[in-house]
């Protein structure tokens, strides 16, 4: 008996009824929020989050009704919103790198002092390696890990080919493989000295 | 691990925001959303007066219900502090014992007491009238639909002295109710009176709030439907179902611009707190005792006359829109709901 509006109908509706717009709040603010956070920190994802879903909306009509979720859309608006902010973003992870915290993070919780001590040396190395991939790069990167979009969904969220997110997807790939490389290493060292850490 | 999994790892220990942020965020983008968005609504039947025509001129007794649509163009959420302490309302209900549901042959009592505001409106360039009528009404409604009603109707007052000089002045008309109170007792049959059967209803209140605007709702008349009150009457009919109750108050934080009014006396004098949601030229109050999140009363008051607009009819031809003939501020109805619980005899109160 129960109906379940799927995103497409609405946004539909929110064409003339703005509160069902609410909806697709409901599904993905908290995601997009999640994404965002990761990404430039918790203060500008407040502001880009909400900055997402108010875009979304003045570009309603643009939705295509047949991709169904409006999953990929929203993250390609919240990416291009994070262009504005790269800076910001780099510089963060290039804090990360230089002290060993993270500003994005800086009351994450860790599960143990063998994890924090991972986290201390293997992260940092890994944040330097992600502010040092080209923008576009790390947008195809993180939106694949981070936002567990697909290919096709990637193309479409950035409005790009199929071919393009699997060429940058590569490419940012094999910049990350020396020093995750380094960072496994790291993980067996600090195995070896009695780390519990299980894989 | 492989490379992927070290990214996905990447600050995924990063905290979710809290539910009180999100509401108030939800309510601030929809406020945006609001302002962004045109103001058009498909029209919608509205359902909106009961109506007597009295004597042999234009004179018309108007008594006012609410109209049963949605606020026109307005998006939803609540002011930051109506939705956190709707959050709160929410949380108390959760916590609430679940209240025993009625057995067969069994019955739910309820009396309420409520004052209503009608308006007289005499035409030939006289003056427009308010009137009040007082109503004490006890129910005992079985699972079955039957059940008795007893209703007490006091005498016909007057707001003002100008209103009852008004009425003089018009020459006493009839306004169409016993002007000395009436008093009557009813039986009712299996299936006479509608027994809402809220137990299939969703706790999630996405969910329930799309069941409330489409007017789906069991032993729904298609009056109260889509309004803030009706919320209220469910919170009241939600027998046994904390959850349910729970659900309820997250849905009137969904409503566009609630505003928490803070610590009131309900019209018995008994404490509490009030959210208050004003549209169409109404604004709806609901107070309720937080630390249980029981109602306690509902009130509805008139903010801006020129937005009801009062539909004359049906059996006047052609039908005529008059605006605004009471002042803002008038309280148009005020139920106090004093008693509820389940009772084995319509003889019986809890």
């Amino acid at each position: 008996m129960l109906q379940t509006a799927t995103d497409a109908t609405a946004i539909a509706a929110s064409d003339h009824d703005p509160r069902q717009f609410g909806l697709i709040f409901d599904r993905h603010f908290a995601n997009i929020h999640r994404y965002l956070h990761r990404r430039v920190g918790l203060d500008l994802a407040d502001d880009l989050a909400s900055e997402t879903f108010v875009v979304a909306f003045r570009r309603r009509a643009d939705f295509d009704a047949a991709q169904g979720s409006a999953r990929p859309w929203l993250f390609g608006i919240a990416t291009n919103l994070v262009r504005h902010h790269r800076r910001t973003e780099r510089r963060k992870l290039g804090a990360y790198a230089r002290t060993g915290v993270d500003p994005v993070a800086v009351d994450a919780a860790f599960d143990s002092a063998d994890d924090r001590l991972q986290a201390d040396v293997a992260k940092p190395i890994l944040a330097k390696a992600l502010a040092g991939l080209n923008r576009k790069d790390r947008d195809v990167l993180l939106l694949h890990a981070w936002a567990e979009l697909t290919y096709p969904e990637i193309a479409r969220a950035l409005a790009i080919p199929t071919g393009t997110v699997r060429s940058r997807l590569n490419r940012a790939r094999r910049r990350l493989r020396e020093p995750l490389a380094a960072i496994a290493q790291v993980n067996d060292t600090s195995t070896d000295l009695g780390g519990s850490h299980d894989e | 691990m492989n490379d992927l999994d070290l990214i996905k790892e990447f600050r995924a220990d990063v905290r979710e925001p809290d539910l009180r942020q999100l509401l108030a965020t939800r309510a601030r983008l929809m406020r945006t959303l609001e302002e962004t968005a045109p103001r058009r609504r498909p029209a919608r039947t509205q359902r909106r007066w009961v109506i007597a025509t009295v004597g042999a001129g234009a004179g018309l007794a108007l008594a006012v219900t609410l109209p049963g649509v949605l606020p026109e163009g307005s998006p939803g959420g609540a002011e930051p502090a109506a939705a956190t302490a709707l959050q709160r309302a929410a949380l108390v209900a959760t916590d609430r014992p679940a209240e025993r549901m009625p057995k067969a042959g069994e019955y739910v009592y309820t009396k309420t007491k409520s004052v209503r505001t009608s308006f007289y409106v005499p035409g030939d360039g006289l003056r427009n009238l308010s009137f009040t009528l007082r109503n004490t009404r006890e129910d005992w409604v079985a699972p079955d639909g039957s059940g008795r009603i007893t209703e007490a109707t006091g005498k016909i007052g007057f707001p003002s002295s100008a209103d009852r000089a008004a009425w003089l002045a018009a020459g006493s008309p009839d306004l169409g109710q016993d002007v000395h109170g009436s008093a009557a007792t009813e039986r009712f049959g299996a299936g006479e009176l509608s027994f809402p059967d809220l137990s299939e209803l969703p706790t999630d209140p996405s969910e329930l709030q799309e069941i409330i605007d489409d007017g789906r709702l069991p032993g729904g008349n298609g009056y109260h439907d889509e309004t803030f009150q009706f919320v209220g009457e469910l919170l009241n009919e939600s027998y046994g179902r904390p959850a349910l109750r729970a659900a309820l108050f997250q849905v009137a934080a969904r409503f566009p611009g609630v505003e928490y009014l803070g610590e009131v006396k309900d019209p018995a004098g008994r404490p509490g707190a009030a959210v208050a949601y004003t549209h169409n030229g109404y604004r709806e109050e609901l107070i309720y005792d937080p630390h249980t999140s029981v109602l306690l009363a509902s009130k509805q008051v008139l903010t801006d006359p020129d937005k009801i607009g009062l539909e004359v009819g049906p059996d006047t031809a052609p039908r005529t829109i008059l605006s605004g003939p009471g002042d803002p501020g008038t309280v148009l109805d005020s139920t106090v709901y004093l008693k509820s619980g389940v009772v084995d005899s319509t003889r019986e109160t809890p």
